[in-house]
């Protein structure tokens, strides 16, 4: 009998032949601190997703209690103790705290053949749950009444009442203020206490040294390390976080680099945007970091005029414009290539060539009808152009691969002769493949003369790629870094809020 | 029917009947009208033909015009390698001393940088130095030797010796196969001995290599594949490839024309 509560030996997973975990190990022992810790995409996320019953593993061995488990669902999952708080929220915003909590678990009263629910109770051990954790807010209120940081907490105070003996906290701290943080921090003592395990992935060096009392380094989808609290160097960390070799497999091109195209003065918006100044020139890729939480998705937003503007002013060609619809931004040759696919970026039903068409309809008119011959000869040209694959002709867009899909995205703003693109995280969780695709795309638009935002959370592919690089720092821009001064040391160091 | 098999098909046609049909083209190729106009485009460039309403009819400049050198097959347009001279052309940034190893990408990356100033060109090719012929800003050197026949290419101890004295920023080397197995290959021994040479002197190599040499092999193994660190090929190169350079940090430029 081992006293460890989990131990996870040699997971593998792997999607379309790529894989993300490549053998990662794990253990946790009871009301242990555990932090994890890696760059984007080294498996953080996936390994918990394989624990918290939402992916299954291709191979490998999980282990509660010495004994071997099979998770086979969520619910599973969380039958077994294992709770979850995502990164992205998981309540539901018009019922109360109290409903919130109980979520599945409301004290009833038998009836025989009907149950009901004792709201009573309910609301009295919420209360109970809410007072022992130390919240301090009536039960009885609607979620969407809590500021962001409370609503976290109410997702904690759930997974207690679900009976957790650990808990996996996916970078909760991403938009919190300090005192959030601290607010947690102090729950998380209690839960220690309690005897419950935290699995805690964060990229806050700073905050894992505090809480932390072990930290797995993972890199390329396996495990390289596990440390105790006593012996973090955060140095070595990062050098463990990064690994020896420079990653360096990006095509750059040096293009030659214009006059400003774009340029962005003190720009607001009412949630997160802070005084945001940068200008954009002919011919460059501006990179834009940020950890979770910092406003880099904002700020496309607000550019594409998707998110209300508070105050401050865009130029572009020296002139200034307004942007506040999405048909503004077109129109001054203003794309954006959104990070989901199927969400926001295509219509999942539709052909390749009605997405590519789609933004702007009357260059495939006669007339005042719309010529199908001319539809179609448009867009044959572009699936030609940037080599979109396919395996049966009019195929809806929801059938090709991610890579392509990406493609279509592209090609439905190379459509509209787009001048300024923003590409949000354009190459995450597509395959190798195309990733390479993308970026040779990429090069070819500033060779043209385009200038393009590339707001990404991999740090190497934007210093290989990148001519500046701007770090976001909770809704403001903490830094500028020209890509031959930039190292991923300095870029997390800005990141995470150093000065 | 591929990209260029379709062109040399048009030319054939246009050489032979001296006027081409854009819908008589069309169905013969079985492929949209608008790519037909495309490849009639590229011939006009090159100066084959002269477009017309519904088609086009044969230059008859073209077949008078006489090139800088007999045989300089740039006469024979090679798209996927002048669209690979775009990005090689683009790696050359002046004030260098490159070596364009001998082959039809490495002319027509000559024709691109002609009107450059302050570069070194150092060549084992006659018809680079042909198009680089006319302009006092380039310094260009040949490296001697023997010609292989009909190539245009000088190989041999003679090129060996001068490459021992010289030391080169750039050297482009424009491969014949490039395979996952037996890696870079050249059509011969003697062109293997001097590109080892170069890869020895050379700051830095760059491998140029059109879609349809990926998966398939020549004569002389030059290498395995992860000898370049950069390779400029086409859009087209298969996936298995693309992922190879991904994985192993090799990167790989591909041409895309976007308008």
């Amino acid at each position: 009998m081992s006293d460890l509560l989990l131990e996870m030996k040699n997971i593998y997973k792997q999607f379309d032949g790529n894989y993300i975990l490549k053998g990662a190990s794990f253990s946790l022992a009871p009301g242990e601190v555990h932090a994890i810790v890696g760059e984007n995409g080294a498996g953080k996320s996936s390994l918990m997703n394989i624990l918290a019953g939402i992916y299954r593993m291709d191979s490998g061995e999980i282990l509660m209690d010495g004994r071997p488990v099979a998770i086979e669902n969520a619910k599973h999952a969380q039958k077994l103790g294992i709770g979850t708080i995502f990164q992205n929220f998981d309540l539901f915003y018009d019922m109360t705290i109290a409903e919130n909590i109980f979520i599945n678990q409301e004290p009833v009263i038998n009836l025989g053949f009907i149950k009901v629910v004792n709201w009573r109770k309910v609301n009295k051990k919420a209360g109970e749950v809410l007072k022992y954790l130390n919240i301090r807010v009536d039960p009885k209120l609607p979620v969407n009444r809590l500021d962001f940081g409370q609503q976290k907490l109410i997702e904690i105070a759930r997974t207690i009442v679900n009976k957790s003996r650990m808990i996996i906290m996916d970078e909760p701290t991403a938009a919190f203020t300090e005192k959030e943080v601290e607010f947690l921090f102090d729950m998380i003592k209690n839960l220690k206490l309690m005897g419950i395990s935290v699995i805690y992935i964060s990229h806050r060096l700073k905050e894992i040294k505090y809480i932390a009392d072990r930290i797995t380094v993972m890199r390329d989808g396996k495990t390289i390390a596990t440390i105790r609290k006593d012996e973090i160097d955060s140095n070595k960390l990062v050098k463990m976080i990064i690994g020896d070799e420079i990653k360096d497999r990006y095509p750059k091109l040096n293009v030659k680099i214009g006059k400003d195209l774009f340029i962005v003065k003190n720009l607001c918006s009412a949630t997160l945007l802070n005084n945001i100044t940068f200008s954009l020139r002919q011919g460059e890729i501006l990179g834009i970091t940020g950890l979770k939480g910092a406003g880099k998705s904002t700020l496309c937003k607000a550019l594409f005029g998707l998110e209300p503007v508070t105050s401050g002013n865009i130029y572009l060609n020296g002139k200034k414009i307004e942007i506040r619809s999405t048909e503004d931004a077109v129109k001054n040759g203003i794309c954006y290539v959104t990070p989901n696919r199927m969400q926001e970026g295509l219509i999942s039903q539709m052909s390749i060539s009605d997405n590519i068409i789609v933004t702007n309809m009357n260059r495939i008119k006669k007339g005042l009808f719309i010529s199908p011959a001319l539809e179609k000869n448009e867009s044959e040209k572009y699936i030609e152009m940037l080599g979109i694959k396919f395996s049966v002709p009019d195929c809806k867009v929801e059938q090709l691969s991610g890579g392509n899909q990406k493609k279509v995205i592209l090609a439905k703003w190379l459509f509209t002769s787009s001048k300024i693109l923003i590409l949000n995280e354009p190459t995450g969780g597509i395959d190798m493949s195309s990733k390479i695709d993308v970026y040779n795309i990429l090069n070819e638009l500033v060779r043209s003369g385009a200038a393009l935002i590339f707001v990404s959370s991999e740090i190497p592919e934007l210093l290989g790629l990148c001519d500046r690089i701007l770090v976001m720092h909770k809704g403001s821009i903490a830094k500028e870094i020209h890509c031959r001064d930039a190292t991923q040391e300095k870029i997390l160091y800005y990141a995470s809020g150093g000065q | 029917m591929f990209g260029i098999q379709r062109l040399q098909k048009i030319r054939e046609i246009i050489l032979e009947q001296g006027y081409v049909d854009v819908q008589v083209l069309k169905e013969k190729m079985g492929v949209s009208d608008i790519t037909i106009r495309r490849d009639l485009d590229k011939l006009e460039k090159e100066g084959l033909i002269i477009k017309t309403y519904g088609g086009a009819v044969l230059n008859n400049d073209f077949s008078s015009r006489s090139p800088t050198f007999e045989g300089n097959n740039l006469n024979d347009y090679d798209e996927e390698g002048e669209l690979i001279s775009r990005i090689a052309a683009n790696m050359i940034e002046g004030e260098e001393i490159i070596f364009l190893s001998g082959g039809t990408i490495s002319r027509y990356i000559a024709r691109r940088i002609k009107d450059r100033k302050k570069l070194m060109v150092i060549t084992n090719d006659i018809f680079v130095a042909a198009e680089l012929n006319s302009n006092p800003n380039i310094k260009v050197t040949v490296t001697g030797g023997d010609l292989v026949t009909d190539a245009g290419i000088m190989v041999g101890p003679y090129v060996l010796r001068m490459l021992k004295e010289i030391c080169v920023n750039k050297a482009f080397i424009e491969v014949k196969g490039v395979h996952l197995k037996f890696g870079y290959s050249m059509e011969s021994y003697d062109e293997v001995e001097i590109i080892k040479r170069i890869i020895d002197i050379s700051n830095e190599v760059i491998a140029l290599a059109a879609y349809d040499k990926f998966g398939t092999t020549s004569f002389t193994k030059l290498g395995d594949l992860n000898l370049f660190k950069k390779i400029v090929s086409n859009k087209e190169v298969p996936e298995e490839y693309k992922r190879y350079c991904y994985e192993n940090c090799i990167k790989l430029y591909t041409t895309y024309e976007l308008q």
